[in-house]
């Protein structure tokens, strides 16, 4: 490898004006769990890395009227773990941080370099997805903030430019007596999704189901809303899982890769959908229970 | 362009003039003469190259060096007192836990940081914690014996 720079930049100004002086040829280094690989199978050759794990404020998790904010620096570790530091309001977030990697991997990746690495079959882009999150981009000259759905574009491809840093991952809240339940299908835990579905229900006081989002990853370019699904629970409610389960295949686009056919992912997102459907009602009748106690 | 670091090596202040994108595994183990740690992968994948950064197991083919200027770092090379080898390190040797020994730096450090956090870890748990490792030769039972044997020893 040719001679790579280093620099441990002590806030978000010295960070965001080395990127714009370098544009493309600096990175961002966070988590680095995707970024250093990269780099040693020689698919990135930055000439300089951009250290911003020493810059405070960046780890916290805060919650506010709107929803919760994850910071840049925040570890799928802190998510993961039951904690004071981060707020409950969003129960997709520790459910998906527990199938990510291994312990060594979820010590240091973060959520938000996780989506501006945007991988088809990752965890935290499908629940961004599911859950209509927002990107924060920043730059020496300004922001702006991007819906999810315009910042995966493809595999491995978001909008962030070369000039950007990700400042945090805006979710918006989730209602009470709400359930969720990631479900994966993997040869081994911790392996990326071969299909993956993010699901989340949620219950009016009786037990109606008055709103469903089904996710799904590893079986199209970007993690998709299975919306036909969502709309037949829509009108049927918990009746309709079972009919929505076999109307999510139509959202996605899977394709054949050395783990398994196009045409096994497209039979086994079913099953999957049906197993998350299945697990995020039960985990929202007890929540609703737990509402009303 | 080269970068000096100064941190805390099993205990040891040690210093390095490192490229910025050298790996933490590169630096212990070729600039540091540390060739306890192995690398297996180079993509963290395989967990041989673990090694414990301000207490947290990391993949240290997933860290550049630079990055450890001011923390503490612990390899296998830090588990022993002198020539008196660590409850675990014992434990792997009575109870035949170690064949070719390729991944076992790797292991030590998990159930390391495991027993630290966790001395007496649930079945689940430790299954767990050693997925992140891949052993291909004692089929983990071996493994396992020998974690389970010192568990209950540590943070008491």
């Amino acid at each position: 490898m040719s001679p790579v720079d280093y620099r441990r930049v002590a806030d978000l100004d010295e960070a965001l004006e080395l990127l714009h002086r370098y544009g493309e040829d600096a990175k961002i280094l966070a988590g680095g769990q995707s970024l250093i690989p990269m780099m040693s199978a020689g698919l990135l050759s930055p000439e300089l890395l951009i250290d911003i794990n020493h810059i405070a404020g960046l780890d916290s998790v805060s919650k506010s009227a709107e929803g919760v904010r994850v910071g840049a620096l925040v570890r799928h570790r802190t998510l993961e773990v039951p904690s004071e530091d981060v707020p409950s309001g969003i129960p997709l977030l520790r459910p998906a941080a527990r199938l990510i990697g291994h312990s060594a991997i979820r010590n240091r990746g973060t959520l938000v370099g996780s989506i501006v690495h945007a991988d088809p079959s990752a965890e935290w882009p499908a629940v961004a997805v599911a859950l209509d999150a927002q990107v924060q981009l920043l730059h020496s000259a300004g922001e702006r903030t991007v819906p999810i759905a315009d910042f995966l574009l493809a595999p491995m491809t978001s909008a962030i430019e070369a000039h950007e840093l990700a400042a945090a991952v805006l979710f918006p809240a989730s209602p009470p007596a709400t359930g969720v339940s990631v479900q994966e299908l993997v040869y081994r835990h911790g392996d990326y999704a071969i299909v993956g579905v993010v699901a989340q229900v949620t219950l009016a006081p009786e037990s109606e189901v008055v709103d469903a989002r089904l996710a799904l990853f590893g079986v199209d370019a970007v993690p998709v809303r299975a919306s036909e699904a969502e709309a037949a629970i829509g009108e049927g409610g918990l009746e309709a899982f079972e009919e929505a389960a076999h109307l999510a295949p139509s959202a996605a686009n899977p394709t054949a890769d050395a783990t398994a056919s196009a045409a096994y992912r497209r039979e086994m997102i079913p099953v999957f959908c049906l197993r998350a459907l299945a697990e995020a009602y039960i985990d929202a009748r007890a929540a609703l229970t737990a509402a009303m106690a | 362009m080269t970068v000096d670091i100064r941190f805390k090596l099993n205990g040891s202040w040690t210093t390095a003039r490192v490229d910025g994108a050298e790996l933490l595994s590169d630096c212990l183990r070729v600039r540091l003469q540390q060739t306890g740690t192995t690398v297996g992968c180079n993509e963290g994948v395989c967990g041989s190259c673990n090694v414990l950064v301000d207490g947290n197991l990391v993949r240290s083919c997933l860290m550049v060096a630079a990055q450890v200027d001011g923390s503490e770092v612990l390899t296998v090379e830090g588990l022993a007192t002198g020539s008196e080898l660590s409850p675990l390190q014992q434990a792997f040797i009575d109870h035949g836990a170690v064949q070719c020994g390729f991944c076992t730096p790797g292991l030590l450090m998990t159930a390391t940081s495991l027993l630290e956090s966790d001395p007496q870890p649930s079945e689940e748990t430790l299954v767990d914690a050693l997925a992140g490792n891949i052993c291909r030769c004692t089929g983990y039972t071996k493994v396992m014996e020998a974690v389970r044997a010192v568990s209950g020893a540590f943070g008491g």
